[in-house]
């Protein structure tokens, strides 16, 4: 009898896209049975060659549910929990709450914040991705222990960095990202320690070279230091994904 | 004085391809402004209208994270390796 401590393991990923497609599947080829998986757009034509799990036939309907259809047929006994919506300050909490690690690999930088903002509060570990042209970045939070995303990349009230959308992305990279998300969410789900926990990990497809570099807590963090700012954390969460 | 400057994949537009320049400069400041005259539009993306490092960019002195130094008067000296590290959305491009 196969006692996988993965089995019993609940995940959530929000962001089905070129990142969270790959991720679902490694996660569940890996043995993560329990996955919820959040996004709230539907599949379109210029998604299939990069988002593994979608199919032609696929266009129209809802990324989350198409998703759960996927991973049912990799494992029988997974219990997928496709949720069509967006992620706002009014589900998030109802949401991520209940998970033993949070994979966030949306192209919104908002999502990032309040996926990083919830998890801390809820003492739940994430693992953030982010790819966009020929770069790829992983990190990993651990509450309370390593930076969280906002310890790094302060509020983002007043600017935003390019998006997918705008600049592109190399469907390799988004792969080779969301393998490396899935390689850091397996090593926290079975207790070993968390690579990228107070790291950042950057790819660069065009020189086929990859970096880590060190981050630290930021002690005046509005999310995880020692005095955090409601009313700072209030607004970031009102800029919906 | 030259500083090596890491850029980052998404900005490599600006540097003709490259993802390492010298730079001569005494302070983070002076690096991005000769920056900006070597690669003109780096600096947009790199500072605010106030001349701030834009807060989703983080730049490290050699492996230092500026914001915990001097931030943009951050001394430096020859030899010196500035990296750039933006965070980077995205992965559901429609």
């Amino acid at each position: 009898m196969n006692t996988d401590p993965l089995q019993k393991k609940r995940v959530v990923i929000v962001g089905l896209g070129g990142l969270g497609s790959p991720l679902a599947w490694a996660l569940v080829k890996a043995g993560v049975e329990h996955i919820t998986a959040i996004d709230p757009d539907h599949v379109e034509l210029s998604n299939l060659h990069r988002q593994i799990l979608f199919k032609k036939g696929d266009i129209g309907r809802g990324k989350a549910v198409v998703i759960a259809t996927r991973l049912k047929k990799l494992n029988k006994n997974c219990q997928i929990n496709p949720i069509v919506e967006h992620i706002n300050e009014k589900n998030a909490n109802m949401l991520l709450a209940g998970h033993d690690v949070i994979c966030e690999g949306t192209d919104s930088i908002a999502a990032k914040y309040l996926a990083n903002d919830v998890g801390v509060e809820l003492g739940i570990p994430l693992v953030i991705a982010g790819a966009l042209g020929f770069g790829g970045q992983v990190f990993t939070v651990v509450p309370k222990l390593s930076a969280c995303y906002r310890c790094v990349f302060e509020s983002p009230l007043h600017d935003h960095p390019a998006t997918c959308a705008q600049n592109g992305v190399l469907g390799s990279v988004v792969g080779f990202t969301a393998g490396y998300q899935a390689k850091e969410t397996l090593a926290i789900l079975r207790g070993k320690p968390a690579e990228l926990a107070g790291k950042v990990w950057m790819y660069d497809a065009l020189r086929d070279r990859e970096r880590r570099v060190d981050v630290v807590r930021r002690r005046d963090c509005e999310t995880c230091g020692d005095a955090p700012i409601e009313a700072m954390r209030g607004v970031a969460k009102k800029v919906f994904w | 004085m030259a500083i090596t400057v890491k850029i980052p994949t998404p900005l490599r537009r600006l540097t003709g391809g490259k993802d390492i320049v010298q730079i001569e400069g005494q302070s983070v400041r002076e690096v991005i402004e000769n920056l900006e005259a070597a690669h003109p539009g780096l600096k947009t993306k790199l500072c605010d209208d106030e001349g701030n490092v834009r807060r989703f960019i983080n730049i490290y002195a050699n492996q230092d994270d500026i914001r915990f130094l001097d931030k943009m008067e951050t001394q430096l000296k020859h030899g010196d390796e500035l990296s750039i590290i933006p965070a980077i959305a995205g992965g559901c491009f429609k």
